[in-house]
């Protein structure tokens, strides 16, 4: 099974972080303050299909609040195989880092 | 801003974008899109929030509008591509489709072209809803009524100076007119009316000044073509010319020849005021020979008025059950005094019409449904595919309008073929009135065709199960076929109906034709007296009757077809009448001695005036037997009558002869000698009548200088009576042939396809020792069923239909068993030859041919 891509992996973070509240535009939010890039609506609703229809997430519909034109929310939720994943990633990720010699946070200037 | 309230994006915008993401699933990512609008606002201000926004709505317009219009051409061009498809592969089907809706939708817009001319009839006036004919009605003692138009002279203008509810009105009177010049002379059917006439009533391309062109007694109205017969191109206006060599008159109006569509049928006009010149007293109330016309004033209403008049008739003929009625000019044309006319004719055409039209529909619907399995296989792929329900419906009504909109165009043609010949069969020149009306007409029918057509086999199509079908059970369910042969019944009930009708209209009108109308209208002629030939009639008459051509010579007051003269019920009496004693109004005729000979009329006792008794003139009268029943005596013969005034002795009962229509009874009628003559009339043989006139008129000129003959033949005067119905039945049975060969079109379609089902069937049978006959009767017994009962439909319904139809004649035939006996079998054996061929043929297939592929 591949693994899941960068933005994915931020994103079901993002839902697991922000539990009851996890919909596009908290979720958007987070990845924006998160990495300090610029992040689309449009680029958080498509992989966010792409994680429910993997079975990695699972949404409901929640209330309608007037500042939406009084149209509701959709709030996603890790599911039981999301969980699962995100464990596997961790688990290569830090698998991956322990045996990586440390990286210098500054450009060698000499060798 | 308050933040109570948060920003709202652009009202515009957002309606946009609801009308570009209408699918329910957008519902969330819309509410994002607000909610972030507002966040935007709050945190780079709201025109910020607005470009973003507004950016969002417009990059979606032309992928969505892309989208759409993408897929709908792919799948329009795949729809039409299925179609045509299917037109052609099953050509034969098609073409009987088509044509047979096209032969429909032809025939129905051809009766409204002519429905459309006929209604039109004197809706060109100025204010054609307000004008009125003043009719009376009188009430008999059992009950009827009898409507009649003439009224005395003076009531035009008591209507108009008593009644502030009418604005205008005119007295109408149409003799026929000689009008010369210093070297021409023509006879001209006139209307001698009121000066009010001419703001009632328009006159097409009137040149003069309408305000004064009647004022004055001595003035005539002339259409252009008889002006310019007497003074060529010039001027007319101002000219001089005689009236019946007794009036100078001025020319002061022209115009151009009254327009087919009006119930007026004179040619010139001249003031009323002239007849008072001529000797006739205007102001008598007995003299009942007139029409009256009124228009009335904005919103009043007729039966108001009618109320109204009521003290007024009491004045007039006291103690008479007489009552008043005001018919709508515009009514003249379509309804007869007393019931039926036209407008009978109208609703029968239009039920044809629509009629017909079903019956195409019904072909359509059948043969959609019959073949409905060829297609199931296309619709369970397309279902498949992921065609919904509703795409499929709109698929197939696209292609029966598709179809409709074919057949439409064929239709239009045909119409355009059909209309001269239509026309020469109506009697009168049709063309369409090229309005928005017509248009929507158009467009109406073959929308209404479409989706009539294609409901049914759309939701037919659309419900088939894919799965089933697929697996090539294509078999339907029973309740189409159920529903088929219902709708073959009704429209062979439909056709039988018509086919009954049509031999009835036939057999009543020439039973009509035939009857013994009481005299003998053949090759008898009048002709319009005049000053000169009046004062030589008996020098004429002797010097005709030397021609051996010429069998009778004699005088009436009118020609026989227009008798309008008549006495009203209060003014006869006779000993012995009493208050209870009321007559309706008696027709009255004054003839010359030799009527009953030249007219060839019988008496039934007493004798007839004899020109040796030149007393009789003066003292005797005749009575029809209509008249002896209406008085009520058993003996007519030496009684005393006072007719207006006049005492007068009956010498005889003549035999009742039908001067009317032959849709209503004889009218009573007293016949009194040489009074009021205006009218030669001329019995000839009926061998070489041009030659015979030609030296009648030379006979005529030996006396009268410069006469030129003009005259007018009975019998044409009365086919013209009933010419109109005889062009209705002819109408009539080109409609039924017409909706029969649709109706038949349509079996063999049927016929076609069920041979087609059952082929294999029919080979299996072969091959197990079934002969041909056996399979043709099996085959055909299914078809002979359906128009068995369907027979059994028509029946009453054309009983029903006709009886109420013969109704409107006074003289008709009677319905009986074998007209409907014989309509059945001419259906059946139509039915039954157009299902033969198809079954015989399929009934003598090898059935190695059909069962090879097994």
């Amino acid at each position: 099974m591949p693994l899941l891509t960068r933005t994915e992996e931020l994103i079901m973070l993002a839902v697991w972080q922000l539990g009851q509240l996890a919909y596009s535009l908290p979720i958007r939010q987070r990845l924006e303050e998160i990495t300090g890039d610029p992040y689309s609506l449009g680029s958080v609703y498509m992989p966010l299909d792409r994680l429910v229809k993997k079975g990695f997430l699972d949404s409901s519909l929640s209330e309608a609040t007037p500042e939406r034109g009084g149209r509701h929310k959709r709030i996603y939720r890790l599911t039981e195989a999301g969980r699962a994943e995100l464990h596997r990633v961790q688990q290569v990720q830090q698998a991956m880092w322990s045996i990586t010699l440390d990286i210098p946070a500054e450009p060698e200037s000499q060798r | 801003m308050n933040r109570n309230t948060p920003p709202r994006p652009p009202q515009f915008a957002q309606w946009l974008l609801r009308r570009i993401l209408t699918d329910k699933k957008w519902d969330t990512p819309l509410g994002d899109f607000e909610e972030y609008y507002g966040e935007l606002a709050r945190t780079k201000g709201p025109s910020a929030a607005t470009r973003w926004y507004w950016k969002q709505v417009l990059g979606l317009i032309p992928r969505r509008v892309l989208n759409s219009t993408y897929w709908s051409a792919m799948m329009l061009t795949n729809y039409l591509k299925t179609a045509w498809r299917n037109l052609w592969r099953y050509r034969i089907y098609s073409l009987i489709n088509i044509l047979g809706l096209a032969v429909g939708m032809a025939c129905f817009i051809l009766i409204m072209i002519w429905i459309q001319e006929e209604i039109s009839y004197d809706r060109y006036h100025p204010r054609p809803d307000s004008l009125y004919r003043v009719c009376s009605v009188y009430h008999t003692p059992s009950g009827d009524s009898r409507v009649s138009a003439p009224q005395p002279a003076p009531l035009a203008g008591l209507l108009k100076t008593e009644f502030p509810e009418v604005v205008r009105s005119t007295l109408y009177f149409t003799p026929v007119l000689s009008l010369v010049s210093a070297d021409k002379r023509f006879s001209e059917r006139f209307a001698m009316v009121d000066p009010d006439f001419l703001e009632m009533f328009t006159l097409p391309g009137f040149r003069g000044d309408p305000d004064t062109a009647l004022d004055d007694p001595n003035s005539v109205i002339i259409p252009q073509r008889i002006a310019e017969r007497f003074f060529g191109e010039e001027n007319p206006l101002g000219r001089l010319l005689f009236l019946e060599g007794r009036a100078m008159v001025t020319v002061t109006g022209v115009f151009r020849d009254l327009p087919a569509n009006t119930h007026h049928r004179f040619t010139c006009l001249c003031p009323i005021q002239m007849l008072a010149k001529f000797g006739r007293d205007l102001n008598n109330w007995r003299d009942v020979s007139f029409k009256v016309y009124v228009e009335l004033a904005e919103s009043t209403s007729a039966t108001e008025l009618e109320e109204k008049l009521k003290p007024l008739i009491a004045k007039i003929a006291p103690g008479q059950p007489i009552t008043a009625q005001l018919q709508p000019v515009p009514d003249i044309h379509l309804r007869d005094l007393n019931g039926g006319g036209l407008i009978v004719y109208i609703y029968i055409f239009l039920a044809m019409g629509l009629f017909t039209l079903i019956i195409a529909w019904i072909n359509y619907i059948n043969l959609a449904t019959a073949r409905a399995s060829r297609r199931f296989r296309e619709i369970s792929m397309r279902r498949i595919l992921g065609a919904g329900r509703r795409q499929l419906i709109r698929q197939f009504m696209g292609e029966s309008l598709l179809m409709a909109c074919l057949a439409m165009v064929v239709a239009l043609l045909l119409v355009k073929l059909a209309l001269p010949f239509f026309s020469l069969l109506a009697g009168k020149t049709l063309a369409p009135d090229v309005s928005p009306l017509f248009f929507l007409m158009i467009g109406g029918v073959t929308y209404l065709t479409g989706v009539i057509t294609g409901l049914y086999p759309a939701f037919i199509l659309s419900s088939s199960k894919p799965v089933r079908t697929l697996k090539g059970d294509i078999a339907q369910p029973g309740g189409y076929r159920n529903l088929r042969r219902a709708l073959v019944v009704f429209q062979f009930s439909l056709s039988i109906i018509l086919i009954i009708g049509s031999i009835v209209i036939y057999r009543q009108l020439s039973f009509m034709r035939s009857r013994n109308l009481g005299y003998n209208p053949d090759s008898v002629f009048s002709v319009q007296m005049n000053r000169e030939l009046y004062k030589n009639y008996s020098a004429i008459r002797t010097a005709l009757l030397r021609n051996p051509a010429v069998l009778n010579v004699t005088l009436t007051n009118t020609s026989l077809d227009q008798l309008e003269s008549s006495v009203s019920g209060n003014q006869v009496h006779w000993e012995g009448k009493t208050s209870d004693d009321q007559l309706p109004t008696l027709a009255l005729m004054g003839v010359g001695p030799e009527f009953l000979e030249t007219f060839r009329a019988s008496m039934r006792e007493g004798r007839f005036f004899d020109p040796k008794r030149p007393g009789d003139a003066r003292t005797a009268a005749i009575l029809n037997e209509a008249a002896g029943r209406a008085i009520g005596w058993d003996q007519p013969v030496g009684r005393q009558i006072e007719v207006a005034g006049n005492p007068l002795s009956v010498i005889g009962v003549i035999r009742d002869f039908n001067f009317r229509s032959l849709h209503h009874d004889v009218e009573p009628m007293i016949i009194l000698l040489n009074w009021g003559i205006d009218v030669i009339d001329v019995r000839i043989r009926p061998e070489n009548k041009p030659q015979t006139l030609a030296a009648i008129q030379q006979t005529i000129r030996s006396i009268i200088p410069g006469y030129t003959l003009d005259y007018e033949f009975l019998e044409d005067q009365l086919d013209e009576l009933y010419g109109a119905e005889q062009r209705m039945a002819h109408f009539s049975q080109i409609m039924t042939l017409l909706a029969v060969f649709i109706s038949c079109l349509g079996l063999l379609g049927l016929a076609a396809f069920t041979v087609e089902v059952r082929i294999k069937e029919i080979g299996i049978r072969r091959v197990l020792g079934s002969s041909t006959a056996g399979v043709v009767f099996l085959l055909g017994r299914d078809f002979s069923g359906w128009i068995i009962a369907a027979n059994l439909v028509a029946w009453p319904a054309a009983y029903l239909l006709l009886s109420r139809w013969l109704e409107g004649f006074a003289y008709r035939v009677h319905l009986d068993i074998w007209t409907f006996a014989l309509s059945g079998l001419l259906a059946f054996l139509l039915a039954m030859a157009t299902v033969g061929y198809q079954t015989i043929k399929a009934a003598r297939t090898n059935p190695v041919e059909t069962l090879r592929y097994e």
